[in-house]
């Protein structure tokens, strides 16, 4: 499904200046995986989930989603790519405040050219138990649980293969963010591949595979294809 | 729900910035209608002044002689040896310049000195029908001359003669009868003897050509190209304006319209400045969002689409804004200044460019953000949550 091969991610100017975000990380998540990338602030994990999300050419190595050289797509086409097999849950949820509940997980959607977007939208809410009374709302007037679930709902509308949730409890109360970990659960055993960058070491007792990640490293386990095995 | 309908709700949203973006726009199509509709009445309403004071231009021979007039006193009379004539195929040449749409009426007039019952008078050879048209103030006490056998008379002349409408006069050999009188007219009309052409040249014994062609512009800014294209066409004529006065105001009122052009051009520049850095500002604000947008799989392309329908909708609101206040600009505005006695005419080109304008401005005013937008690395715009 999602495999990344020897990835390098390196910032600013040749010499002494030069940044390492990521070195010589490998990874396969196969569909129904569930995995956590922790480590703390800094160490390159968002870098990681940038990468594999279509969206951060690596310096070295190569990421492949379904088959697919996702680096060697022209630009337009990583944007395809994103729109049909990657959905995203964002640290801050980042729902557009002007647009409703339903109006945000079109989003995906919006410019697509297909029947009864709405009814698919209504439909992937109503999966995460919001009926078409909260859908009609802005995020605003919404608890934060509630917007944990239109951001999965968003994620889902289009049902993609892989899921990259970036914090998605960060910025929620513990109930919510334990929600939203449940719902994220589900969905990888539902079918779907995983990924969860977090700092919450809760969070990890959710997953089935755990990543650590430090200075642009796997720590723990030390080699790269126990670093794609390890729990 | 497709780009439009997340253009609006933005917008809606957003009411300031869409505010202060359709004023910005609104102003410059406001100032764009106003300044352009009452440019097009200032020349309307000079149009319908050139039509009132009858012809635009006379051509004349140039005469190779030295002027045997002094103190008002004329040594040759008008006929006589030293007075030029046109030659006749000018009055063909001067109705096919160029420009001869712009022409309302070519008269060709014949001036003789005629003697009528011991006295000389000035005779004025011409279509009267038509001279009539092109001067709209003659008020005619009975009718104008009919045929060959009548004549005009101005208001001194008649007092002189003592003829009134029906007196038969005997001129240079012929009979004629008085078919009217010409109201008083403060011009020379007054003490000439008016009638058909052909008839005064067989009445004095002279050939029929003109001595001089009066020509009727249709157009106020047409009367300095139509003057140009009369000099080339008929060579070894003068051609003179005969209302410099209204002249020197069209090139008053011209300047003035340009002046305004100028005042509405710098607002322009400055509404579009105002759009560019608002969106400019809201590209910068909205760096989160298109980061969002671009992760969910909207394209470059689909970012400035974005962009650009929410331009296009603000456009929409400001020329309607727009062509209102403007419209009642050059309505009202003109009153505030009495003496301008303009007439207003709506013009639809002008509303039309002023929708365009503001659809135009927008468009332009939207390029550079909405590249910008469309450019931002989405790694670096989610770096940003």
């Amino acid at each position: 499904m999602l495999s990344v091969a020897q990835i390098g991610k390196e910032y600013g100017p040749a010499g002494p200046g030069r940044v390492v975000a990521l070195a010589e990380v490998s990874l396969e998540v196969k569909g129904g995986d569930f995995v956590a990338i922790m480590g703390p602030s800094g160490s390159g994990k968002s870098t990681l989930l940038s990468i594999l999300g279509a969206m951060n050419p690596p310096t070295t190595g190569t990421v492949t989603i379904d088959g697919i050289d996702v680096y060697g797509l022209s630009q337009e086409r990583q944007a395809d790519l994103r729109r049909e097999y990657i959905g995203f849950v964002f640290q801050q949820l980042e729902l557009l405040p002007y647009l409703t509940a339903i109006e945000n997980v079109m989003l995906p959607l919006a410019i697509l050219k297909m029947p009864d977007k709405r009814g698919k939208a209504l439909h992937a809410l109503e999966q995460l138990g919001l009926d078409a009374k909260k859908a009609a709302r802005l995020p605003s007037e919404l608890s934060g649980g509630e917007q944990g679930r239109v951001a999965i709902a968003r994620a889902i509308v289009n049902d993609p293969p892989v899921i990259l949730a970036d914090e998605p409890t960060g910025s929620l109360d513990t109930e919510s963010g334990q929600l939203v970990l449940e719902l994220l659960r589900e969905l990888a055993r539902a079918g779907h591949a995983v990924v969860m960058v977090t700092h919450n070491l809760e969070s990890r007792l959710v997953a089935n595979r755990v990543i650590n990640i430090r200075d642009g490293r796997c720590t723990f386990p030390e080699t790269i294809s126990a670093c794609s095995a390890g729990r | 729900m497709g780009l439009n309908n997340i253009a609006l709700a933005h917008l809606v949203r957003h009411k300031g910035k869409s505010v202060l973006i359709i004023l910005g726009l609104a102003t410059a199509v406001a100032a764009f209608v106003a300044v352009m509709s009452l440019t097009f009445s200032l020349r309307t309403t000079l149009d319908g002044r050139l039509a009132r004071y009858g012809a635009s231009l006379i051509v004349i021979p140039q005469n190779p002689q030295l002027s045997l007039e002094y103190g008002g006193v004329t040594v040759a009379t008008a006929g006589s040896a030293q007075m030029a004539l046109l030659d006749p195929s000018a009055v063909t040449r001067v109705q096919n310049i160029k420009s001869k749409k712009s022409l309302a009426a070519v008269l060709p007039v014949v001036l003789r000195a005629v003697n009528i019952s011991g006295a000389d008078y000035l005779a004025i050879g011409t279509d009267v029908a038509s001279s009539a048209r092109v001067k709209p103030w003659w008020k005619v006490e009975g009718t104008l001359p009919a045929g060959g056998d009548q004549v005009l008379l101005g208001l001194k002349a008649r007092n002189k003669l003592r003829a009134d409408t029906g007196t038969s006069l005997r001129i240079g050999g012929k009979q004629f009868v008085v078919s009217g009188v010409l109201q008083e007219t403060g011009g020379e009309e007054d003490n000439a003897v008016i009638m058909d052409r052909a008839a005064l040249a067989e009445a004095a014994g002279a050939n029929a050509a003109p001595n001089m062609i009066e020509v009727a512009v249709t157009d106020s800014g047409m009367v300095e190209q139509v003057g140009r294209e009369i000099q080339e066409a008929v060579p070894g004529v003068d051609v003179r304006s005969v209302k410099k006065s209204l002249e020197f105001n069209a090139r008053a009122n011209s300047s003035l319209a340009s002046i305004g052009l100028g005042a509405t051009i710098l607002i322009i520049l400055i509404a579009t400045l105002i759009v560019v850095l608002t969106m400019l500002t809201e590209v910068r604000e909205r760096q989160k969002e298109i980061g969002v947008l671009r992760a969910l799989g909207f394209r470059a392309r689909d970012v400035m689409g974005l962009m650009f329908r929410e331009s296009l909708l603000l456009s929409a609101v400001a020329a309607a804004v727009g062509i209102a206040l403007g419209v009642l600009g050059a309505l009202y505005g003109p009153k505030i200044i009495p003496s301008l006695d303009l007439n207003f005419a709506a013009s639809i080109p002008v509303i039309v460019g002023g929708a365009l304008l503001a659809i135009v401005l927008a468009a332009i005013a939207t390029v550079y953000p909405a590249l910008m937008a469309a450019r931002l690395d989405p790694a670096i715009a989610l770096r940003k949550l």
